[in-house]
């Protein structure tokens, strides 16, 4: 090979290697999202609702379970269903923007996806509560 | 003809030349950001009750960055003085109660007891019994904010 060959090949393998930082970029993971779970508990009797409010940090979805329906004063599993929603505080109360009817079971129910803010979980009598009622939803949110 | 020599010196002339990230500089531009700070637009009331050593809270949202007026214009009740001292607070909801950041003590009046500023977003007052009441008291808030 001759000395202007060899110097051709040598410039370019030296500018390449030299110069090599720009070609490898670092391939970063998306960002990882976390979930809490939350829990709210409380009473209500005839034609009574209960709201809790909550603050998501980022976007996501909600997923609400109506974990468990029990009497008031005996304790006693019930069946039957109450309102289950989710909405923003407005006033006194969180009118939902997502809603079920539903009896208590041990699976997710509902998810309501929703932006960052504030955001509540609304329990409501939807007209089946005759004697005071202890409830426990269970939400997991971003 | 190019001699050994010649190439020793040449090839770290081109690496450089070739890997010269050196931008070339531009003018500096000043960027001014302005928060513009709005004024009350809407305004609601909150009428409710505040029982012996408890409270009571009205959410409401911010539409635009501005200022806030809360005015506790009146408290009442069969029992309840008219100038009793009670706590006036502006929060954020969080659980089943208004979480307070800024907090004052007063009897109703006229003028806004609390005036902030406040960025979009949901908001609380709360009014709560902080040792005066002896009787179940009601309460009405008035809420001015943009």
């Amino acid at each position: 090979m001759s000395a202007t060959r060899l110097a051709a090949v040598m410039v370019c393998t030296l500018v390449a290697a030299a110069c090599g930082d720009e070609a490898a970029e670092t391939v970063t993971s998306p960002e990882t999202v976390t979930f809490s779970t939350a829990q709210f508990s409380n009473v209500i009797g005839p034609g009574g609702r209960r709201f809790y409010s909550f603050t998501l940090e980022t976007s996501g979805p909600v997923t609400v379970t109506l974990a468990s329906v029990t009497s008031a004063d005996t304790g006693a599993p019930l069946t039957i269903p109450l309102r289950v929603g989710v909405g923003r505080p407005q006033g006194t109360e969180c009118p939902p923007a997502t809603v079920v009817t539903v009896p208590a079971a041990l699976q997710s129910q509902f998810t309501h996806l929703a932006g960052d803010g504030i955001y509540c979980i609304d329990v409501a009598d939807p007209g089946t509560v005759t004697t005071p009622v202890r409830f426990a939803v269970r939400f997991t949110h971003p | 003809m190019v001699t050994r020599r010649t190439l020793a010196a040449l090839i770290p002339l081109v690496v450089i030349a070739a890997c010269d990230k050196t931008e070339t500089p531009t003018s500096a531009t000043d960027t001014t950001t302005t928060t513009t700070v709005a004024s009350p637009t809407t305004t609601e009331e909150f009428n409710g009750t505040v029982t012996v050593g408890g409270s009571s809270f009205y959410a409401f949202t911010v539409a635009d960055n501005g200022t806030v007026n809360v005015t506790l214009a009146s408290v009442g009740g069969a029992g309840v003085p008219s100038t009793v001292w009670m706590g006036l607070g502006v929060g954020a909801p969080s659980g089943e109660d208004c979480s307070t950041t800024t907090l004052t003590n007063g009897p109703a009046g006229a003028s806004p007891q609390v005036s902030s500023v406040y960025a979009p977003g949901i908001y609380c007052v709360k009014v709560a019994d902080i040792g005066n009441l002896a009787q179940t008291a009601t309460v009405a808030v008035t809420i001015a904010h943009p």
